[in-house]
């Protein structure tokens, strides 16, 4: 599978990212809401890994949104620091796939994406 | 002129004069009153025998010897009079008996039933020979009265308490008793004794020895107007009796000289003395004052500065040290404390203190509501002099409850070591007093003194509601600048949130990625030792990484607890630089320092006076400012190859005889308008629109929180092109 990590913490991300690829999947990392647009212009991943807070945005709904209309099959997995009220089912409602809060539980994150891909798949 | 008529001169000259002088000392005083109309008498009976003893003729002789006679009859009941006012006596029938006797005696002389013959006696002048029964009888209650007055003022005397008064009547009883003993020998030829009346010459000794008591024990306003007195005397004396001398005797000369005119010589003369007379008079009168008064003058001078001074300061503390360090070193005392009203129970609380002598002070820390000596003051609401209280108890019966309360405020006073006790007032509130011990000098405290003492304390009481007030205000101050450093931090509660988290968040996942390794090496089956070896190698070195993120989460919060901590403590010296970094500490975690030119150029070596909480949230504020206004202008001037500058610099200038520390923060960012510029200090005013836009308060309190520093705010801006605030602080110490 494609994963792309969108993460302004640049350990959490080259950490992610190596685990990915350990785990055989296609992984690439941005820090910034520009680095997503890019991205999925050029070709949307199966997973995105979105922090709803980045180095040029602190408005993780307004990315998602944007995300979601730019590539509308990814699957989005928000991951978030502080989860408010409504946060949850808002970007639920906006098409995410589900919502992490951090710090993030590794073996979680693995189920998820482990739920997306077939075993078949992996080669 | 005989011995006799010279005697009686003198006797009527200085009577009246002292007369004169201690009425005018002292206009409202009973003792004043008294005794000047005492001296009065005395002197209208040195005046009568005066033109008695010069009289050839006897027919007004008699005459004269009859109006010598109301003053002498008037000698006795006076001086018993005033003996009574002296020593606080009440007064008694006897004194009524005493004046109706007087006047029976009085209608007497008047039908010149008293003095009815005289003779020719010492073959110089006729002298008062009546010895009649009745004069006899006048001659007996003469003497009665004249002695009992002096054995009460005897009495009195001795139950005096305070040295310098008991010194005073002693002199006054001495100077009575030799005056009434000689002025005695004038009786004797009256009733056949044929003694020369040389006795005479003692009575104006009296007024003299009093002059003299009272120049001894520095009666200062006595000493001034004595002074005074006799310089008008001996001027007006020179100026009027000169030209008259130059007449008497001249006289031929001048005739010879000017004619028919001559008197115009001495008449000029005396026109020009007595213009000049004044004159020389001020002059004389100057003098004297600056030496008599020159000393109090200097330290009234002390004081009055240091009252004006007191309002200056606003450490209660240090407006306490300094008016006990006034009043005892000025006017030299032995010791002096400051109590001040608690605020609480009405309590009055001991301030400061200082003792002459290294000896454990007497003073003790609380003085209770109740105590008698609160009590006192609130009801009197005026000074206490011991001595003066002292002879006030001495009026009151004993067991009276006044009484009572005087002796239990001696006693608290006596325990306190206070000779005087000046309250202050403010709006009719005791706020607190004064306690002053002995002068060094031994001298007692006059009424100018008490009056000094009195508004100085005034002026204190002000000053220490001015210096609580500021106090207040201080403390006011203190919590609205930390309410602002927590506005501030609640504006970055989220980004400083996102950074911890973060941590955590960096701590779970190589705690996770190295769990699932380490699972994996120990699923490894096989020799490998080096295998093995290289991957727990890996694995320990993220352990590295999970350390200095724990570390970096911690930081977190030792930068907000820096900039948080109320300061309770005040001021202190501290380094410039470490008050920039504390601001510097907390704003990193919300603006991004590494996408623009951040630059802090500040010597270690600055050191000043200050809070260094308050002034991070200055730096925390300005910075913060600063990026702002840099995002402002790139989203909305888009400048082409631009990037975002803030640089701190500071350098200490010498201005107005002191060392400044001199501190430039710059941005390259929009800048301000005009408008902008000149609503920048007011509070709730921001050009922030943002989400997470300021209180508002920022720039207000940071002026503020300057301004406690003693120190300055400035801002130079131009509009889309950058802004520089310079702040000047104190400086201590560095280059100069």
């Amino acid at each position: 599978m494609r994963v792309l990590i969108a993460e302004d913490e640049p350990k959490v991300r080259e950490f992610l990212q190596l685990h990915f690829q350990a785990a055989g999947h296609e992984v690439e990392g941005t820090p910034s809401a520009q680095g997503i647009r890019e991205h999925l212009r050029r070709q949307a991943p199966d997973v995105l890994l979105l922090d709803m807070w980045l180095q040029d945005s602190k408005d993780g709904f307004a990315v998602l949104e944007e995300a979601r209309r730019l590539a509308p099959r990814t699957a989005i997995i928000i991951v978030t620091g502080i989860e408010e009220d409504t946060t949850r089912e808002r970007a639920l409602k906006l098409g995410a796939l589900a919502l992490l809060n951090k710090p993030i539980r590794l073996e979680e994150l693995d189920a998820l994406v482990a739920s997306l891909s077939p075993p078949s798949r992996v080669s | 002129m005989n011995a006799f008529a010279f005697s009686s001169l003198l006797t009527g000259v200085s009577c009246a004069l002292m007369a004169g002088i201690v009425y005018l000392t002292n206009r409202a005083g009973r003792v004043n009153q008294l005794w000047s109309i005492f001296c009065l008498a005395v002197s209208l009976w040195g005046f009568g025998a005066l033109l008695a003893g010069m009289t050839p003729r006897p027919d007004l002789a008699l005459t004269f010897w009859r109006i010598a006679h109301v003053g002498v009859i008037f000698i006795p009941i006076l001086f018993y009079h005033f003996v009574l006012v002296y020593t606080d006596a009440p007064q008694s029938r006897y004194l009524t008996a005493g004046y109706a006797v007087t006047v029976l005696f009085l209608i007497a002389d008047i039908l010149s039933l008293l003095v009815t013959r005289v003779r020719y006696l010492f073959g110089t002048f006729y002298y008062n020979a009546s010895s009649t029964p009745l004069y006899a009888l006048f001659t007996v209650f003469f003497f009665a009265v004249i002695v009992w007055g002096h054995v009460r003022l005897w009495v009195h005397i001795q139950h005096m308490k305070v040295r310098e008064q008991r010194l005073h009547a002693n002199w006054l009883f001495l100077g009575t008793s030799i005056g009434f003993l000689g002025g005695a020998t004038s009786f004797l030829p009256v009733f056949g004794v044929d003694f020369y009346p040389i006795g005479n010459f003692t009575v104006p000794l009296f007024p003299l020895m009093m002059s003299y008591a009272i120049l001894r024990y520095r009666l200062i306003e006595l000493n001034l107007a004595i002074t005074k007195g006799a310089s008008f005397l001996v001027i007006y004396t020179v100026a009027l009796g000169l030209p008259l001398y130059v007449g008497s005797q001249y006289q031929p000369l001048l005739s010879t000289a000017l004619g028919a005119f001559w008197w115009a010589a001495p008449v000029m003369l005396m026109g020009l003395l007595a213009s000049l007379a004044p004159w020389i008079y001020i002059a004389v009168q100057k003098r004297a004052e600056s030496k008599l008064l020159g000393e109090r003058r200097g330290y009234q001078k002390v004081l009055w500065q240091a009252s004006r001074g007191m309002t200056e300061i606003r450490e209660l503390p240090r407006l306490l040290r300094l008016v006990v360090h006034v009043v005892t070193k000025t006017v030299g005392l032995t010791n002096a404390a400051v109590y001040l009203n608690d605020g609480k129970d009405e309590a009055f609380e001991l301030k400061t203190e200082r003792y002459q002598s290294n000896r454990q002070a007497a003073a003790v820390d609380l003085l209770a509501p109740n105590s008698p000596l609160v009590e006192w003051i609130k009801q009197t609401k005026q000074p206490i002099v011991l001595d003066r209280l002292y002879s006030q108890l001495g009026q009151q019966p004993a067991k009276s409850a006044v009484g009572r309360r005087m002796v239990g405020v001696l006693t608290q006073l006596k325990e306190l070591e206070a000779a005087v006790l000046v309250p202050s007032f403010s709006q009719d509130k005791l706020i607190g007093f004064v306690l002053l011990g002995k002068k060094r000098s031994g001298y007692h405290f006059t009424n100018d003194d008490l009056q000094m003492f009195s508004t100085l304390a005034n002026q204190a009481a002000l000053a220490i509601e001015n210096a609580r007030f500021y106090q207040e205000d201080k403390q006011r101050q203190a919590a609205l600048f930390h309410a602002a450093t927590l506005a501030s931090l609640g504006t970055m509660a989220s980004s400083m949130g996102h950074q911890v988290n973060n941590r955590f968040n960096v701590v779970s996942v190589i705690a996770s990625t190295q769990k699932l390794k380490l699972k994996e090496i120990l699923s490894r089956n096989g020799q490998d030792i080096e295998g093995y070896r290289k991957a727990l190698n890996d694995c320990l070195a993220q352990f590295d990484s999970l350390q200095e993120e724990a570390v970096r989460g911690g930081q977190i919060f030792t930068a907000i607890r820096k900039i948080v901590r109320p300061s309770a403590d005040g001021h202190k010296p501290l380094s410039l630089k470490a008050a920039v970094q504390a601001g510097i500490d907390i704003v990193q975690y919300k603006v991004r320092l590494d996408e623009i030119d951040f630059h802090v150029d500040v010597a270690p070596e600055l050191q000043l006076v200050g809070d260094v909480a308050q002034l991070g949230e200055c730096f925390l504020n300005l910075i913060d400012n600063g990026y702002d206004a840099i995002k402002i202008k790139e989203s909305r001037l888009k400048p082409e190859g631009y990037r975002g500058a803030i640089r701190i610099v500071a350098r200490t200038v010498v201005e107005e005889g002191r060392s400044w520390v001199v501190i430039e923060v710059f941005d390259n960012g929009i800048g301000m308008t005009e408008k902008e510029r000149d609503h920048l200090f007011i509070p709730f005013f921001t050009t922030k629109a943002t989400v997470e836009k300021g209180t508002g308060l920022g720039l207000y309190v940071i002026k503020k929180i300057i301004e406690a520093h003693k120190g300055r705010i400035a801002v130079d801006s131009e509009h889309h092109v950058s802004t520089t605030f310079t702040i000047r602080l104190p400086a201590i110490g560095g280059p100069a």
